[in-house]
């Protein structure tokens, strides 16, 4: 994402208006590009200013009286509902309608599944089901990050970030070492409820724009951040997942990365 | 219906920028409402009322040509400042409430209203382009460019507080 794409986002961004994926890549760009960090302070300041001192004017009270004694008057002119065969045959339509694009969605969406090759997608599926299998979840148990990440040292040749997320509702389980799409990967296990989420991390080869799919009844989240290629998988709704995802961000931003101009 | 008198109300008045036009102009529009309810096809009855009552407040503006917004009246500055404030409190908050106002009431009547849909009622860009009846792109614009205008009027001011 180059400057010019960012600053159309930002806005939109603010409003609440971007999908997960978008807002994890107009992170990353604004984290290490200043310029944009300042376009993006200075957006939320006026958004600020605005809903907090604009004045929302409500009606005057008996402005609202004289309303409803204008529409009083009205009620003997209102006129009587019409053809009413078509509010009942306007639900039918609407539900047909609806059918009509829900099955044109989920055959594209098959579609799409079929035709490309997902081959990461599976492994990481397989990855995550093997792990559940064969009882073989954790190589390191524990909730303190203080243990998990230096267990990973001389194991692997990256240290990702490990942190509990027992506040948001992700408790941490622990990690373990994995092999995925040709080298060792590290796993780390969080606990929503009764569902694993398994968070797969390797060295980036190039930065990848975050994506989020579905598999064999799995929910997937894979995006790049700081250098690493984070893969999350989990049989916990996509919303759950999301919020996973939004939790592990917010708790990043705690560190405060070098700023360097793009 | 008239649930949503206050956020037909807050349009109105933003939009003609006059309490007393904002009167006429929506009491002729809830009229209309009533009149046309049934062609309402269901859905969020607010954007349905505030279509209409932005049609009535766009082709009102087009019959009277008025470039200057009309003072606030005594009762508007009223309720607009929260009672419980000391008075040192009041005038400052009141300072920043008539920056604020008139930085917005400068604006062109397209960026107020997608300022005032977006940051006052909170609505989507989906609700905002389906009441003014322009695209969402140009929803999307229209409050970057408001923004923007906003951002060189009232920013100067803002940083210096910070």
């Amino acid at each position: 994402m180059n400057c010019m794409q960012t600053r159309e986002l930002i806005g939109p961004q603010l409003d609440g208006e971007l999908d997960l994926m978008a807002s994890l890549e107009l992170k990353r760009h604004v984290e290490c590009c200043l310029a944009c960090a300042q376009v993006q302070e200075r957006l939320q300041a006026v958004r600020s200013a605005v809903t907090a001192s604009a004045p929302y004017y409500q009606a005057p009270e008996q402005f609202g009286d004289q309303i409803r004694a204008a529409l009083r008057r009205e009620i003997p002119h209102a006129p009587a509902p019409r053809r009413p065969w078509r509010t009942f045959l306007r639900p039918l339509a609407v539900a047909a309608a609806v059918l009509l694009v829900a099955g044109l969605a989920l055959d594209m969406a098959l579609h799409s599944y079929r035709s490309s090759s997902h081959t990461l997608a599976r492994e990481v599926v397989a990855a995550h089901v093997r792990s559940l299998m064969a009882d073989h979840l954790l190589d390191v148990r524990s909730s303190n990050q203080h243990t998990v990440k230096p267990w990973f040292n001389g194991k692997i040749d990256f240290a990702p970030e490990v942190r509990d997320l027992a506040d948001a509702g992700f408790p941490l389980e622990g990690g373990r070492l994995d092999y995925l799409d040709g080298h060792a990967v590290a796993a780390l296990v969080y606990r929503h409820n009764l569902h694993v989420i398994n968070c797969f991390v390797w060295p980036a080869r190039d930065a990848e724009p975050a994506v989020a799919s579905g598999a064999q009844g799995y929910t997937l989240v894979r995006f790049t951040d700081r250098g690493l290629t984070w893969c999350i998988i989990s049989d916990a709704a996509p919303a759950t997942l999301e919020e996973f995802t939004r939790a592990l961000h917010a708790n990043a931003a705690t560190t405060v990365p070098a700023k360097t101009p793009n | 219906m008239l649930v949503h008198l206050d956020s037909a109300y807050n349009l109105a008045r933003w939009l003609l920028r006059s309490e007393h036009d904002a009167q006429d102009v929506l009491q002729e529009a809830c009229l209309r409402a009533f009149r046309s309810f049934d062609t309402f096809r269901g859905g969020d009855g607010r954007c349905w009322l505030l279509a209409i009552v932005r049609n009535a407040c766009c082709s009102w503006l087009e019959r009277n040509h008025r470039d200057v917004p009309v003072p606030l009246t005594e009762d508007e500055l009223d309720q607009l400042v929260s009672e419980g404030d000391d008075p040192q409190g009041q005038l400052i908050r009141q300072a920043d409430v008539d920056q604020v106002r008139t930085a917005i009431d400068a604006l062109p009547a397209g960026f107020r209203e997608a300022i005032v849909l977006r940051d006052l009622e909170g609505l989507s860009y989906k609700e905002i382009s389906g009441i003014t009846g322009v695209p969402i792109g140009t929803v999307m614009s229209r409050l970057a460019r408001g923004r923007k205008r906003l951002e060189e009027r009232l920013l100067p001011g803002l940083l210096k507080e910070a």
